[in-house]
């Protein structure tokens, strides 16, 4: 999808306070436009039955529902939207749940960084383009587990691929890890390697990278 | 870092020491005595004597140049091919010395080349056996300490993994005491505001249908709060992502082992699409049952255990029952009575149309096995 094409986005979140901001923050935001806002699944089912859209913003916890089951029905209705899931705990390992083969353009956010227009933005876009975007908070917190093939990373390759876990492309990985385009590719492809990622061919590495992150890294422990 | 290197040095010069001069004394002993030098005419002890006295010499000046080299250049350190290769070459080298001090000294008296081969060969293969066994002491030593090294940074891990684990579950309860405490504390201290409030109405002062809609009004506020605010913590109480299904609970309990431990999660796709609609509470007694003993597996091989693997595994042996399997390569079972939180859940699961197995695992440690009907029968029900 071309960078500038207006992207569709169908809200559906309970807590009244916070959808009234989620809809704040798409609708005033160009290049966006809230087709729908639902406060639980029922009233979502009526709303988008019959909607044209890009890309569906749903809190995992409704209260009439699952807010992921939610989002696998409304691909099977609409196979090319995005999905955004949002909840208040970290519930990333959901995204597990999918066959490597429908994987793509799913991503994670907490409600905390929902609430910062950027990182909002960036992933509805980025999901309605067919990307993951895992909440870049969370990737940064999490650990490989030891035994794992991300254990075998080394830092700078793990810190590429939590950058591609949290939807960035290969351009603002060179900007954030300060090397050249070419480094990045390269650095890229020895963590394809290490991962394994290549070993099915129908999902695309960068997603299949993402879901690694998730399945083989823990949130690290802060001792409060 | 020096300690165990100094020890592994002396233990690999002794032990060269040792077979080189067993045979540099055996080979003396059994040329003087059994292969008579041509030259000696008849033997005299006498004559005997010396000979074997400087046959002996020379051997074991050739020993001390041979350890001193092995010393020098680290052969017991270096890996078992590169250090063959060089005690190869150490063995002719100091084989072609030995056998220029043997002319010298006079036990050959003219040098010839089938001779000098002969020499330096038996040189070479004295020097190379004594280095490869010398070599394969040092390397069985090493490997002892290697083992005992990772026995104790097993130890360790296993206890900052229990107190990680303590840490966490003082942290859910804290935050639960918390909520319950804040937000419905607050709630109900509203309630019984309005409560007070149709109470200090004078009789009379208000009509019966103003009072009836004021307590009305009280009666539903209630009831939000306990179908919402008591559910919303009790959900807390429940294990993580039950409420989304067997699947997401099972990962989220293996997300809280701490990544010291290693955790193969395999996870059958249980429904090709599970229902939108939240599970009903039969449903989630099932999940939690089957879920409290996994926790409890994963508790013991971490605490009691002193696991560094597990294995989590849920799948459907038969339609209408699931199972989940937990295997750790820790101490396995206490040889005494099931521990009891595992009667609990046990009992539980019992009574749900499923059960408990405790077997030991082929990895060493503990294998359990846990299995409940998603529904109960339809005829009979249990209190």
């Amino acid at each position: 999808m071309h960078e500038t094409s207006v992207v569709r986005v169908a809200v559906v979140e309970d807590q009244p306070l916070f959808r009234a901001l989620l809809d704040d923050l798409i609708g005033s935001s160009e290049g966006f436009d809230l087709v729908a806002s639902a406060s639980d699944a029922r009233e979502a089912r009526r709303l988008l039955h019959a909607e044209v859209f890009d890309v569906a913003l749903l809190d995992i916890e409704l209260p009439d529902g699952n807010g992921f089951e939610l989002g696998r029905e409304l691909r099977r209705r609409h196979p090319w939207i995005g999905v955004v899931l949002l909840s208040g705990h970290d519930m990333m390992e959901t995204l597990l749940g999918l066959p490597p083969a429908e994987r793509a353009g799913w991503s994670y956010l907490s409600k905390t960084s929902a609430t910062s227009r950027e990182g909002l933005l960036q992933a509805l876009r980025a999901s309605a383009e067919g990307s993951n975007v895992l909440d870049p908070a969370l990737v940064e917190r999490r650990v490989p587990r030891r035994g794992s093939r991300l254990s075998t990373l080394t830092p700078r390759q793990l810190a590429a691929a939590k950058l591609v876990a949290a939807g960035l492309a290969n351009d603002a990985i060179a900007r954030e890890m300060g090397i050249s385009a070419h480094s990045v590719d390269n650095l890229l492809n020895v963590v394809y390697a290490s991962l394994g990622v290549r070993e099915h061919p129908d999902v695309n590495p960068r997603v299949a990278t993402a879901l690694a992150v998730v399945e083989h890294a823990v949130p690290e422990r802060s001792i409060r | 870092m020096s300690g165990p290197v100094r020890d592994d040095r002396r233990a690999f010069l002794v032990t060269a020491a040792v077979v080189m001069a067993a045979f540099s004394i055996g080979a003396a002993l059994q040329t003087v005595f059994v292969f008579r030098p041509a030259r000696v005419g008849v033997l005299e002890p006498g004559e005997a004597a010396a000979d074997l006295a400087v046959r002996l010499s020379v051997n074991l000046v050739t020993v001390s140049l041979a350890l001193a080299a092995c010393h020098l250049l680290r052969l017991g350190e270096r890996r078992a091919g590169r250090a063959a290769v060089t005690a190869l070459c150490l063995g002719v080298g100091v084989g072609a010395i030995r056998y220029g001090v043997q002319c010298v000294v006079g036990i050959y008296r003219e040098p010839t080349l089938r001779v000098a081969a002969v020499e330096i060969g038996a040189t070479v293969m004295v020097v190379v056996l004594a280095v490869a066994i010398a070599h394969a002491q040092v390397a069985g030593r090493r490997r002892i300490r290697e083992q005992e090294r990772e026995a104790v940074e097993q130890r360790l891990r296993a206890a900052s993994a229990f107190s990680s684990l303590a840490a966490e579950e003082s942290r859910v309860r804290r935050e639960v005491a918390d909520d319950l405490h804040g937000t419905l504390q607050g709630q109900l201290v509203l309630v019984q505001a309005r409560i007070d409030a149709l109470l200090r109405a004078e009789p009379g002062e208000q009509e019966a249908t103003t009072l009836r809609a004021g307590i009305a009004a009280v009666r539903e506020e209630l009831d939000r709060i306990r179908e919402t605010e008591i559910r919303a913590v009790s959900h807390r109480l429940h294990p993580a992502g039950v409420s989304l299904g067997l699947e997401h609970a099972l990962r989220l309990l293996a997300r809280t082992i701490p990544p010291e431990i290693e955790v193969e999660t395999v996870v059958a796709p249980l429904d090709a699409g599970d229902p939108v609609a939240p599970a009903d509470a039969d449903t989630i007694v099932r999940r939690v049952a089957v879920l409290r003993a996994a926790e409890e597996a994963v508790s013991n091989a971490v605490r009691h255990g002193g696991a560094s693997r597990l294995r989590l595994e849920l799948d459907r042996p038969a339609p209408g029952t699931v199972r989940v399997r937990v295997d750790d390569d820790g101490r396995g079972l206490p040889a005494v009575v099931t521990p009891s939180g595992i009667r609990l859940v046990s009992e539980r699961l019992e009574a749900l149309g499923g059960g408990i197995q405790l077997t030991a695992s082929p990895w060493g440690g503990a294998r359990l096995v846990a299995t409940v009907r998603e529904r109960g029968a339809s005829v009979d029900s249990e209190p």
